[in-house]
């Protein structure tokens, strides 16, 4: 028998032992994979502010690679910059968004905003003013001083038409008859008169779109020769219909607001006016980049260099898409696929370094998430049966009860996302708690064993019931169930 | 007296085509990327046409409920295609119902140097362009085995997303080791009574986050080192599979009403492999931005792309194709 009990402690011993082991040699297994990848998981989950997916800027294509990111419930934070929305924000009709017919610009991207918004993203209006891609996580300054701290970045600051200086009119026809686009804008001007500033290759491209259906195109170029390759300068002497000026150029637009109506010239033969329907500016693109320089590789061009078939930068782990890595194409349509690229190539990376659920929820509270510190919700606390009957019972939305106690720390620990959630979904839902060591009568009503416990009643009835933490993502995505639109 | 016009418009042009059947640019497929690319050429001004097959749709068409096309409020993939289409007549694109069985190329001498192509149909007539663009897109990969094609429809499915509603409360078998294979049993979980997912080997090629994924739920189980011999049912409806094990020397029965495909996709492109440079898969290879190695010859959708293999995705690079080919066509590339 003694020897027996011995035999039985010794195996006891050995699984123990055997365990440590194990245990100790996953942890250094862990650790020298972390450490040869350059990824360090330990410092990571030392560090505040964390984002896993940070995505610079709010165009087409940060928007839509916000959209897939989110989707795959990675926690992603969208820094929009100056103009929320990106270039199409101050363009008019687009007729040409696959799947949309015909669109004002802003609509579109309303609607892509709402999206990524409802598949979790978090939209800051703070601008980036300075990365450092030096270390990792990837540190990131907004304009506010808040460091940041990002497992992976996608850049999609996008581009800027140059502008006319010093032009009155132009501002004020911005979108209205003076545009950047040949291609998005060409169907506009069907048997108009259009000018073309500038004299290089892009100004001789958007002649030849222009070509198909503009009624007289005239060129306006500066100096006294384009510098448009002779080739290209060849096919403009194919249509009778485009005309090219030298030495001359644009000193107002003149129109009613809406429209472009004239312009104002100055030539070498001096002043001069002409009727005109639109004006097409080909003065070159600039890419916003200036945080980037030094950071990481760009095109002679100036713009972010990315591998030819994927959105990935000369740096591990940060992505580009839309017109701050495209000299060429320049559309939205193009800018969206490419964001979404991007961020499949950014979920790609996070696995590829070992990211996983099980990661995430151990730095769940060190994720960056603004929206919980400011819009956190009052969770009014049940105390009497009149009480609950008038709040609960007789809400007309439908009521997310959270019974905890005041020693259980997993339901302190998710009172923030509540309250965060509650302020989201507010006059969709309404969140309460109850102390079930208060209120023994609810507890035994809705036959609650375990906290925390979360029991949805709407109408008076119970609709939904959970007895386990939850993550922020994994209660928005309870809650919604409930919400009807 | 514009509806008149219209259709004299409408006549003239049908009779212009009808004679020639020239185009300046044609795009072969029906999905997304295709629709996509005869937008942006119609929207140039170039006369597109585009060569759907048999209907227009592509892998959108079976893709049930999308939810993930930026700007494009969640809904059936089918009703994306038809918009797709509307946008692209509208915008002066000629959608021919025809499948294209091979393209020819002539070096043409003299004031015409672009070479030209024409494109012989399955039904018999020949179009002829000047410039191309490929969206075939892909389809998926079958096993080849007694009882599949049987079963078509009827028990064998490749897409969880439209079917799973007909797996209520069967026992289900799915057949591949991918993240595509994990996707679909997650797709099924909360509908099919048991799930055995069927590997060709002893390990998941899935992620381990989507693996992790899986280990929730008690009705999923799996067999390693297997291939499917045989699909079998009762004439109507499946009933069972017969799968070998290469290792343990061994058959096994497993009694299914329903089995999933998810091995892979198969780009089209038998009809194009011997006149532009392919990869070893079968996609089209690219050169440089969305041009394959034959000038004028541009591709863009999944025909193309194994990696991301996106609605979204397909249509921003058919973008990229259709404006290659507009350059190409004025000369200013």
């Amino acid at each position: 028998m003694k020897i027996f009990s011995n035999i039985f402690s010794w195996i006891v011993v050995f699984l123990g032992l055997g365990l440590t082991g194990f245990a100790g040699y996953w942890f250094a297994y862990r650790e020298k994979v972390s450490q040869q990848s350059g990824y360090d998981w330990q410092k990571v989950q030392k560090t505040k502010n964390i984002i896993p997916v940070a995505i610079i800027g709010s165009g087409p294509a940060g928007l839509s690679a916000a959209l897939y990111t989110s989707r795959a419930h990675l926690h992603t934070v969208v820094f929009q910059g100056p103009q929320s929305g990106g270039q199409l924000m101050s363009t008019t009709e687009v007729e040409n968004w696959p799947g949309m017919g015909k669109k004002q610009g802003p609509e579109i991207m309303k609607s892509v905003k709402e999206q990524a918004q409802h598949f979790g993203a978090v939209l800051l209006n703070e601008t980036i003013k300075k990365v450092n891609f030096s270390t990792w996580p990837y540190e990131l300054t907004a304009s506010d001083d808040t460091v940041v701290h990002a497992l992976t970045v996608v850049i999609c600051t996008g581009a800027f038409p140059e502008r006319l200086h010093n032009v009155p009119g132009e501002a004020e026809h911005w979108g209205k008859g003076v545009t950047a686009c040949a291609i998005c804008d060409a169907a506009f001007f069907k048997d108009k008169d259009v000018i073309v500033v500038g004299g290089g290759d892009s100004a001789a491209e958007q002649a030849l779109q222009l070509t198909a259906y503009a009624r007289h195109i005239t060129v306006l170029v500066r100096g006294d020769k384009m510098r448009a390759s002779v080739a290209m300068q060849d096919r403009l002497k194919k249509f009778d219909y485009i005309k090219i000026r030298y030495n001359s150029s644009i000193t107002e637009i003149e129109g009613d607001g809406s429209h472009v109506t004239g312009v104002k010239l100055k030539t070498a033969q001096g002043a001069e006016h002409m009727a005109i329907d639109g004006v097409f500016l080909a003065i070159g693109h600039k890419p916003n980049t200036e945080i980037f320089k030094g950071q990481i590789a760009f095109t002679p061009g100036g713009y972010i260099a990315h591998s030819c078939r994927t959105q990935e930068t000369s740096q591990e782990g940060v992505f580009a898409a839309g017109d701050v890595s495209d000299e060429r194409y320049r559309q939205a349509a193009v800018a969206s696929g490419d964001g979404v690229k991007a961020a499949l190539d950014a979920e790609r990376f996070l696995q590829h370094i070992g990211f996983d659920e099980m990661l995430a929820k151990k730095i769940e509270r060190k994720l960056y998430d603004p929206v919980i510190a400011s819009e956190a919700a009052e969770i009014t606390a049940i105390e009497s049966m009149d009480q609950f009957k008038q709040v609960v019972l007789e809400s007309k939305t439908p009521v997310i009860i959270d019974f905890y106690t005041k020693f259980c720390s997993s339901c302190l620990q998710m009172m923030p996302y509540i309250q965060a959630i509650a302020a989201q979904l507010k006059d969709k839902l309404v969140c309460v708690k109850v102390d079930i060591e208060k209120m023994a009568e609810l507890k035994d009503r809705y036959q609650v064993t375990t906290v925390p416990y979360f029991v949805v009643v709407k109408d008076g009835l119970v609709v939904g019931r959970y007895n386990d933490v939850m993550t922020k993502r994994e209660f928005f995505d309870f809650a919604s169930r409930f919400v009807t639109e | 007296m514009t509806f008149l016009k219209k259709i004299c418009l409408l006549l003239v042009s049908v009779s212009l085509y009808a004679d020639t059947n020239h185009f300046s640019l044609i795009v072969v497929g029906g999905g997304i990327a295709a629709h996509t690319a005869a937008i942006y050429g119609g929207n140039a001004r170039i006369e597109t046409a585009m060569l759907v097959g048999p209907r227009p749709g592509g892998q959108l068409a079976i893709a049930g409920m999308v939810e993930n096309m930026p700007g494009v409020e969640a809904q059936f993939g089918m009703s994306i295609i038809e918009r797709l289409e509307k946008q692209a007549v509208d915008f002066g694109a000629t959608s021919i119902y025809a499948t294209v069985s091979s393209i020819s190329v002539q070096e043409t001498t003299g004031e015409e140097q672009k070479p030209r192509f024409t494109l012989h149909t399955a039904e018999g007539i020949d179009y002829y362009a000047d410039a191309l663009v490929i969206a075939t897109g892909s389809r998926p990969r079958t096993l080849g085995i007694p009882g599949e094609s049987e079963f078509w429809g009827s028990g064998v499915s490749t897409c969880a997303v439209c079917d799973c509603s007909f797996a209520q409360d069967k026992d289900i078998v799915i057949v591949g080791g991918g993240d595509a294979a994990i996707e679909e049993a997650l797709q099924l979980a909360s509908y099919a009574k048991n799930i055995t997912l069927l590997l060709r080997s002893k390990t998941f090629r899935a992620s381990a986050r989507m693996q992790e994924k899986l280990s929730r739920f008690s009705h999923i189980s799996y067999r390693y080192d297997v291939e499917v011999q045989e699909i079998f049912g009762d004439g109507s409806s499946m009933t069972g599979v017969k799968i070998y094990n290469k290792v343990t020397d061994e058959y096994e029965i497993i009694n299914a009403q329903g089995l999933f495909l998810a091995i892979g996709q198969l780009p089209e492109t038998a009809f194009i492999k011997d006149l532009v440079h392919c990869d070893a898969l079968g996609y089209i290879t690219l050169t440089d931005r969305q041009k394959t190695s034959v000038e004028g010859i541009f591709a863009a959708g999944d025909v193309t792309d194994n990696r991301y293999r996106q609605a979204i995705v397909a249509s921003g690079d058919a973008a990229k194709a259709a404006l290659d080919a507009i350059a190409y066509l004025r000369g200013i590339d």
